[in-house]
């Protein structure tokens, strides 16, 4: 069991590319952290330097009370699952599971002997004379978890690791190892692109861009105060509204109309001021009149999205959506009026990108993050 | 290579750079020494009068161009690199080529015992050790005179001819001979080219009207380019520097089928002149490099 | 077609038709008879001779007998240039598979710049340096490195003209193994010669096939190096064992040279076989030589 310390980390690879610049970030011990960010931002690169399979050109890595920033991969203590599994295809299950034990000098019977008990652990039971070739694509991932629970690691280390499944077992699978992390209380660092599965998975996360961590914290923290406009536009399976305004008054106007100003930011604005108001689509209502303050719209269309619908909408500030419930969407071509919640929407700074207000309801635990 | 990593950047395997040259080295020494370093250190000891036995074996004298003033003006270096020439024209170039292509083309839609019972025959005669198809070969086209009192297998049943083959037709004799045991790998070569072309091209063609012999110049050969060099290539560099033909005829009657890797070994080895032999071997690896590089060069024309 | 509607005679053009691909099916025939009996007549007298008691110049089998076997066993001459064949073979193989898999292995792992253009080069190399190019350079270095009238040297000679193929073919298959294999044992603490012993060879094991019996079968038959490095004749492999006894004066005793010849031959054929049950003939056609 160990903490992870990362500080200052920087590679630069030998074509240039700057995959990780300065990487500030703690993962306390025991912890799910999931790193989430669209794609080529440097999430694989950050846990393969974890990992050692990198070499860093700044930066020091802790993991515990060591530092492992020069060591090779062995003596770290890790366990990595890729994405593509690498379960050798020469070996049964029970060879595949027990070659970290090989590695670490165990001898033939209690490498065995483990890699059964792993095996039956994690549902293997059955299998474990099989060649990889001979298992479903759920079974393999497993195997592959086996073979990390079984060399006994400080950390597990996971890229993707439930992208090559369908749907279905993605949703298993993704219990199992909320469940096995459960049991296990074992430092866990796990690469998405999925954030539904950071979400559902993790203690807390980190969301990268461009090789830099725009944002640390809870997935609830994260989703409800992204802290700048990039992590605002990236979470949320539709994406948060983001409008041009100006502070006017006690509110903001949005082109001709107006919102009431975000409770978070109450008090630490100033009249005139350009910010951006980030509703998200389930966050805001709409009405068939003007309400209060409200900004008027048109249907463009609407979609279903199962249990509600998603409108889409024409305002005078440019394109914005709306989730309603099922037994009220609108027709296209209505008019309608949004009204934002004040206690769910957020004001961003139009120079910045910086979130107004608190980044989070537990201020201090993120103060890492953003930069 | 960033700083303070261990042994340089690392591969996926974790392999540094030192573990790199590591592996490397074994091989590349083992190619550097006895690959490399003869073709070089050939050109040197052809500029001397080096020999096995005799006064010049312990006084080598350095004799500038004086071999290769000898090869090319001698007759005998001539003569030989002629008639190498017209052996690889005829039994590679043409022979192997030709008939190795035939031979796919006709196998081309066979499938069942008969085709793999005639493709195995014929790679048999590729692959049975050289040292025993020559004694084959001579057995073969004995005729009753000469060292074999007996008649061969051929003479046999054209039946009384008495053509004494190896004597009196030795250059159609060895080319014959090269065809019967090259010719396999043309056929391979050339079956897989005819495999990998899209049966919609044939088809069209032959929908066309187009007749056997069109389909081949029109499809075929233009789909095949890349097949062809390579074989072109490949065998006339192993025709040229074949040494059975000295199993068979060792270079007679005569100097008739003195080919130049015959005379290269006679030169050097039975005479002893290892300065010239040295010379004759650059002679060799140059007119190799010249079908190499000519070839490349087509290939990449082509492309 | 109703059997009613068919013409009482097929029309002229029909049978003209029919005449002409008959003959076309006449003429295939005897164009692969004689495709056949041209392969096959000079290839008859090593599969019969050496089963008659009185072979002849001319293929046949007069007087069958086995004993053709046991005689040439007893020639001292006959098992000792087998067993120098079997030294040289594998001698070489063991040297070409070892060096030619930790070179292809490091030029597929590790970047060097310009690693293609290399390999090209070397390649090239092999195919112009030939045994017969370069036999008198090649003599005078195994005369001067100490390594002529050894099996060792004439192993090394060999193994230097392989080697390029080999790595060439075998970077190949390992350019094809995924990365995150060896990444993952790398994780695991596993060192390059763990890896390379652990999975990398096992995942490349055809690959290492090829190269083994490709290199066996070309030494095996080998004439020309063993026959200018070697001259003591308790050094001979079969190939110069079988010429000198056909080449050296006298009546060549036909009994030995066929039954050696054939005994000769036999591996070679059946390395072939089992390269082209297991690997179809690629793999061989492209390597030969
Ligand atoms: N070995 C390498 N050499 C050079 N550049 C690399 C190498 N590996 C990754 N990169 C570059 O570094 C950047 C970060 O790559 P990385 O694989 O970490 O992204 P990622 O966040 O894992 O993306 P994805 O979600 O697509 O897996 C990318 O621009 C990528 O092209
Ligand atoms: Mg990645």
């Amino acid at each position: 069991m160990a903490a992870i310390t990362i500080s200052q980390l920087t590679k630069v690879f030998a074509n240039g590319v700057r995959a990780l610049r300065d990487v500030d970030l703690t993962i306390a011990d025991g912890e799910f952290f999931a790193l989430l960010g669209p794609s080529g931002c440097g999430k694989t690169t950050l846990l393969r330097t974890i990992a050692g399979l990198e070499a860093p050109n700044a930066g020091r890595i802790v993991i515990g009370e060591r530092d492992v920033t020069r060591m090779p991969p062995g003596p770290r203590k890790v366990a990595m699952v890729f994405q593509d599994y690498a379960l050798y295809p020469h070996m049964d299950v029970t060879d595949n599971i027990a070659y970290p034990l090989k590695i670490q000098r165990v001898g033939r019977a209690a490498r065995r002997q483990r890699a059964l008990e792993t095996g039956s652990h994690l549902g293997l039971a059955g299998m474990m004379d099989r060649r990889p070739a001979q298992l479903s694509g759920g079974q393999q991932q497993r195997v592959a978890l086996a073979r990390a629970v079984a060399s006994h690691p400080q950390v597990f280390l996971f890229d993707e690791p439930l992208s090559n499944l369908d749907a279905r077992l993605r949703m298993e699978a993704r219990t199992f190892l909320k469940r096995l992390h459960a049991d296990l209380r074992i430092t866990t660092v796990y690469v998405t692109h999925d954030q539904s599965e950071a979400l559902a998975l993790a203690d807390r996360m980190a969301v990268m861009d461009g090789g830099v961590i725009r944002q640390v914290g809870s997935p609830v923290e994260v989703f409800q105060r992204p802290a700048n406009l990039f992590v605002a536009s990236f979470i949320g399976s539709t994406p948060m509204n983001l409008l041009d305004a100006r502070v006017d008054g006690g509110l903001v106007r949005v082109g001709p109309d107006a919102a009431s100003i975000p409770e978070s930011a109450r008090g630490l604005v100033q009249e005139g001021e350009p910010v951006v108001l980030g509703v998200r689509p389930e966050y805001a209502e709409l009405h068939p009149q003007r309400v209060a303050e409200s900004i008027a719209a048109r249907v463009v269309i609407t979609e279903h999205l199962g249990t509600a619908f998603l409108v889409d909408l024409e305002t005078a500030a440019g394109p914005v959506q709306v989730v309603v419930s099922e037994e009220s969407p609108p027709d296209t071509g209505d008019d309608v009026f949004v009204l934002t919640n004040p206690q769910r929407s957020l004001l961003y700074r139009r120079d910045t990108g910086e979130l107004i207000g608190p980044a989070s309801s537990l201020a201090g635990l993120a103060t890492a993050a953003a930069r | 290579m960033p700083p303070g990593v261990p042994g340089g950047a690392a591969s996926a395997a974790g392999l540094s750079r030192r573990w790199a040259v590591g592996f490397l080295t074994p091989a590349m020494l083992l190619i550097g020494v006895f690959l490399a370093f003869p073709a070089i250190w050939t050109i040197y000891l052809g500029l001397t009068d080096f020999r096995l036995l005799g006064p010049q074996a312990l006084h080598t004298k350095f004799v500038g161009l004086g071999n290769y003033q000898q090869a090319l003006t001698g007759g005998d270096f001539l003569h030989s690199l002629y008639i190498t020439v017209v052996y690889v024209l005829l039994s590679a170039v043409i022979g192997q080529c030709v008939f190795g292509f035939t031979l796919a083309w006709v196998f081309r839609q066979w499938k069942g015992p008969l085709r793999r019972v005639m493709e195995s025959l014929i790679i048999v005669a590729w692959i049975v050790p050289g040292s025993v198809v020559a004694f084959l070969w001579l057995a073969y086209l004995q005729g009753n005179i000469g060292p074999l009192t007996e008649t061969g297998t051929l003479n046999t049943i054209l039946g009384g001819i008495g053509l004494n083959w190896w004597l009196q037709l030795p250059m159609l004799s060895i080319v014959i001979f090269n065809i019967w045991r090259g010719t396999a790998f043309s056929m391979l070569l050339f079956g897989a080219a005819i495999q990998a072309i899209p049966p919609s091209y044939i088809e069209t063609a032959r929908v066309a009207g187009a007749s056997g012999w069109q389909l081949i110049r029109d499809v075929v050969i233009p789909r095949s380019r890349g097949h062809i060099l390579t074989n072109l290539l490949l065998i006339s560099l192993w025709t040229f520097n074949d040494f059975t033909p000295f199993l068979l005829t060792g270079g007679g009657p005569g100097n008739q089928t003195q080919f130049l890797p015959v005379y290269v070994y006679q030169q050097a080895f039975q005479q002893g002149a290892l300065g010239y032999g040295a010379a004759l071997s650059t002679l060799v690896l140059l007119i190799n490099l010249l079908i190499a590089l000519a070839y490349m060069r087509i290939l990449k024309e082509r492309r | 077609m109703a059997e009613g509607t068919l013409p009482a005679a097929p029309p002229a053009a029909d049978t003209r038709w029919l005449v002409r691909a008959v003959i076309a099916r006449v003429q295939l025939y005897v164009f692969i008879a004689l495709v056949a009996a041209f392969f096959a007549l000079p290839m008859a007298w090593l599969v019969l001779s050496p089963f008659d008691a009185h072979p002849t110049l001319v293929a046949g089998l007069a007087h069958p007998t086995l004993a053709n076997f046991a005689d040439m066993f007893r020639n001292p001459a006959v098992r000792g240039s087998l067993l120098n064949s079997v030294l040289l073979a594998l001698g070489t193989m063991v040297v070409v598979v070892a060096t030619a898999a930790l070179a292809a292995y490091a030029l597929s792992r590790v970047h060097v710049p310009g690693h293609n253009v290399i390999l090209y080069v070397l390649l090239l190399f092999s195919s112009v340096v030939t045994g017969s190019a370069a036999m008198v350079p090649i003599f005078l270095l195994a005369y001067d490195l100490h390594i002529i009238n050894t099996i060792t040297g004439v192993v090394l000679v060999l193994a230097g003209g392989l080697l390029p193929a080999a790595i060439f073919i075998l970077k190949d298959f390992m350019d094809s193994t995924p990365a995150s294999y060896e990444e993952s044992a790398r994780v695991f603490g596993a060192g390059p010669f763990q890896i390379l012993r652990d999975i990398v060879v096992p995942l490349v094991r055809p690959g290492l096939a090829v190269i083994a019996v490709w290199s066996m079968v070309t030494v095996w038959g080998n004439f020309l190096t063993p026959f200018i490095l070697l001259r003591d004749p308790s050094l001979t492999p079969a190939s110069v064992q079988i010429y000198s006894f056909y080449s050296a004066g006298g009546t060549a005793n036909l009994r030995l040279i066929s039954t050696f010849g054939l005994l000769y031959t036999l591996p070679v054929v059946v390395m072939y076989l089992v390269v082209q049950n297991r690997y179809g003939f690629r793999f061989y056609g492209g390597i030969k030589h």
